[in-house]
């Protein structure tokens, strides 16, 4: 967890000091997304090579499964909801650099 | 995206499966986290390029929103893990404590499984995994409602692996949002696991 606020407050340091161009953060954010699919084959290959976890998904998997769906569908249901409240607030810390 | 986000997961498993063993997870996990650090850094990069963004979420409005997120992605979590407790004939107690990891896998697994039972530390372990794998698809698709809601699925997640997601499907003004919903809920994962953990 330290790295990752290391990382994250170095990344922000970076970013203030206006160092780095346009071009620069084109081709890193075009890095950052090999990295993600880097990070998504890993993590699917540590599931497989693991046959005693890949053992117990066959036994636990459906049940872990059934309350994956609905832990996220209870989050998002009830997000859904609170931001009906914050309606407004919400469109407007949305911004609009999309 | 969500095909490419598939692909990649399921050509993990079929690689992990065919070609490598349990002497490789270390491996796996360096490669994964070093990954994850270049992505988190990147996503620094962003907000510090955007520092004004900042300054738009110091007012009251937006630190209630901030603060009304996670607490909507808690509620939301516990009251989903309670449902599915009659769906899959668990012990209330048991699904709210699986539910309360928020999708910190890695601790609830290890503190349920030491301090009470193997079994549900390992559905912990997996439902929060299967959290996040899950999340990483259905953030494309809740960005089409509302893009603040693809701070829901990953949970505590939204500060670091489920960041870069989050980024590159709204923009740096949601990002922040969900690093600041990821820091809460990681911090309210141990209060809730040790309130909600029989014997405790």
């Amino acid at each position: 967890m330290q790295e990752i606020m290391i990382a994250i407050v170095l990344g922000i340091a970076v970013g203030c000091s206006d160092l780095l161009n346009y071009n620069v953060k084109k081709w890193l954010s075009r890095f950052s997304t090999v990295s993600l699919f880097i990070m998504l084959l890993c993590l699917g290959a540590k599931i497989g090579c693991d046959a005693e976890l890949l053992g117990k998904l066959d036994q636990l998997g459906g049940k872990s499964l059934v309350m994956a769906v609905f832990i996220i569908g209870g989050s998002v249901l009830m997000l859904w909801l609170v931001l009906k409240l914050f309606a407004k607030t919400a469109a407007r810390a949305e911004g609009s650099d999309e | 995206m969500v095909y490419a986000i598939f692909t990649f997961i399921a050509l993990g498993i079929a690689g992990g499966y065919f070609f490598l063993g349990l002497e490789h997870k270390d491996l796996l996990d360096e490669i994964l986290m070093s990954a994850l650090y270049f992505m988190v850094f990147v996503a620094g990069i962003e907000i510090g390029g955007n520092r004004h963004i900042i300054k738009k979420i110091c007012n009251p409005q937006s630190i209630l929103l901030a603060v009304a997120i996670p607490t909507a992605v808690t509620i939301g979590s516990l009251g989903g893990a309670a449902l599915s407790a009659f769906v899959t004939g668990m012990e209330m107690r048991d699904a709210l404590l699986v539910g309360s990891a928020l999708g910190w896998y890695s601790l609830s697994s290890v503190v349920i499984s030491t301090l009470y039972s193997v079994e549900i530390g390992t559905i912990a372990f997996l439902a929060n995994m299967l959290r996040e794998v899950l999340a990483f698809l259905a953030i494309p698709l809740l960005v089409k409602i509302n893009k603040f809601l693809a701070l829901a699925p990953s949970g505590a997640a939204t500060m670091d692996s489920g960041l870069p997601v989050v980024i590159k499907y709204t923009n740096i003004h949601v990002g922040l949002f969900a690093f600041i919903n990821g820091l809460l809920l990681t911090l309210l994962v141990p209060v809730l696991l040790s309130v909600l953990m029989p014997g405790q």
